[in-house]
């Protein structure tokens, strides 16, 4: 089924939409999860939620990419279902998100500031946006494919035909970059 | 539980979904690639950073003559001439917080430098990723232009090699003795902590190498689409490297120029425009390419590329402008004038 009609099955409370959209976007959104958790029960949960979630917000929201939609609040779950645990010091955290954590220590400290001066979070984001959209298409596939969808280095690297060095110096650079334009907004009214 | 650990996944989640759906597609760049590279311009303090492993560097027909490489940097280039001559052994070494960095061979050539630098973690350390940033000055004056190759961990060098090649631009009138002070600093990739500065100073002979390296002049135009003469000057060459200088007036902006073709024996060469400062024009070999110094005569066909995007103002530090790979098959690249033989004799 079209994503316009699934939206407009949720848009008019209709129970179908759930088991369509479940349909379609399970692989999809079971992926990001699996990526993020590595953990089939926590994944296939995200997952679930997901449909449940998406309808309590459509409507009002009426999203214009649905598997985005979709991906997003997958994404969300599994982001949370991470944090608590790593809050409770859970051995059964796989290296990647390990890594990814690491990784965007640099970053999470260029965003304390803004966000404890009170700077909006949709501010950051659209600074987060214009940096993706000033990359080079390489660059920022790399860079999405690693904290978006959480994907491994091996991956990319495969993906992009690249050694693992390349993808991981790439990643490096554009990291510092964004690093330097979110410090450059420390000091944003 | 320290929320400011998720701080940035978290907003990230947040991004425009047009972004989110382009890269959920297949990836359909970098097949077939071709380096493209914005060329410098201006003070031309940037430098391109390629990291390749080493089976992506060699040309097709070094491939063959794999037991011939000499020497180390030339393994790495993929030169298969016996370059040793060229190649001083340095094998110097600085130990710092576990690292050791070696410098192992230099070439000081007419128109470029190659140092070779090695890197070790003490036995039992773990062998993490780093990144090398340099400093390297000649006669006091320092270097901007370069190119790094890295190779991928091996078992002979775990930790990976590095070779760092420098473009001595026309103001480096080189005399012996020729010092080089080269300050390497090596950063933990995953956060960018320091593990150290390396810093060797030493000397190098100009004089061979000035003798090894043949200079032809040309005086052949290339006419660009809109009419624009590129008059090439003078084309210099030796077995590790091969330089040609061109002058063109208001050269058309936002457009990589190649020159690409074959010598006289079959070995195909691409020069790509290294620097453009009006109306200077450097185009360097570009090292999948070969170009025999046996050879009496190469031709080459100029190619224009256009669609370079976003890329080209990359917002960068002082350090670094990065490469760019792109599908040849994708982005076409245009013919320009007819090809040109240029007499290496």
């Amino acid at each position: 089924m079209e994503d316009t009609k699934i939206v407009d099955l949720f848009w008019n409370r209709d129970e179908a939409a759930l088991e369509k959209a479940s349909s379609k976007y399970t692989p999809f959104c079971f992926h990001i999860a699996w990526n993020i958790l590595m953990n089939r029960e926590d994944s296939e949960e995200c997952v679930n939620d997901t449909w449940f979630a998406a309808w309590r917000y459509i409507p009002p929201k009426k999203p214009a990419v649905l598997s985005s939609f979709l991906g997003k609040i997958t994404r969300g779950f599994a982001i949370d279902k991470l944090r608590k645990k790593y809050a409770s010091k859970r051995t059964d955290m796989h290296m990647t998100s390990l890594n990814i954590l690491e990784e965007t220590q640099m970053l999470n400290q260029a965003l304390k500031s803004p966000l404890e001066d009170h700077v909006q979070e949709q501010e950051l984001l659209q600074i987060i946006n214009e940096f993706l959209y000033h990359l080079k298409e390489k660059d920022q596939d790399i860079f999405i494919r690693r904290y978006w969808y959480m994907d491994s280095i091996e991956e990319i690297a495969k993906r992009h035909r690249n050694s693992v060095s390349s993808i991981k110096s790439n990643l490096f650079r554009t990291r510092k970059k964004l690093r330097k334009k979110l410090m450059e907004e420390r000091y944003l009214p | 539980m320290n929320k400011n650990h998720f701080l940035f996944l978290s907003l990230f989640g947040g991004i425009d979904d047009e972004l989110v759906i382009r890269s959920e597609k297949p990836w359909q760049g970098s097949q077939n690639t071709l380096a493209l590279r914005k060329y410098l311009t201006g003070a031309a303090c940037a430098a391109v950073i390629i990291l390749l492993s080493m089976a992506c560097i060699f040309h097709s027909e070094v491939k063959a003559a794999l037991h011939k490489f000499t020497t180390a940097i030339g393994e790495m280039l993929g030169i298969s001439e016996d370059i040793s001559s060229y190649t001083e052994i340095k094998n110097s070494s600085v130990t710092k917080n576990g690292l050791t960095l070696t410098l192992e061979e230099v070439i000081l050539d007419k128109n470029q430098l190659f140092l070779l630098v090695s890197q070790k973690f003490e036995d039992g350390r773990q062998i993490i990723d780093t990144e090398l940033s340099d400093h390297v000055k000649v006669n006091g004056r320092k270097l901007h232009v370069k190119i790094q190759h890295k190779t991928d961990a091996s078992p002979e060098a775990p930790a990976g090699k590095y070779v760092l090649n420098y473009y001595l631009d026309k103001d480096f009138r080189l005399e012996d003795p020729v010092e080089i002070e080269a300050v390497f600093t090596v950063n933990k990739i995953h956060n960018m902590d320091e593990i150290g500065k390396y810093r060797f100073i030493f000397h190098a002979s100009m004089e061979k190498s000035n003798q090894r390296t043949a200079v032809v002049q040309s005086g052949q135009v290339i006419t660009l689409s809109d009419g624009t003469p590129i008059t090439i000057k003078d084309f210099s060459f030796n077995s590790v490297e091969s330089t040609m200088t061109a002058v063109c007036e208001n050269l058309p902006p936002d457009r990589e120029y190649y020159l690409k073709g074959k010598d006289n024996l079959g070995n195909q060469v691409t020069y790509r425009l290294l620097s453009y400062e009006n109306p200077e024009m450097v185009f360097v070999i570009d090292n999948n390419g070969y170009l025999s110094p046996n050879a009496s005569n190469v031709e080459l066909q100029l190619y224009e590329h256009s669609s370079l995007g976003t890329l080209i103002d990359s917002e960068e530090d002082d350090s670094f402008m990065e490469e760019s790979f792109l599908d040849e098959n994708v982005y076409q690249m245009t013919k320009i004038g007819n090809a040109v033989t240029i007499s290496l004799k």
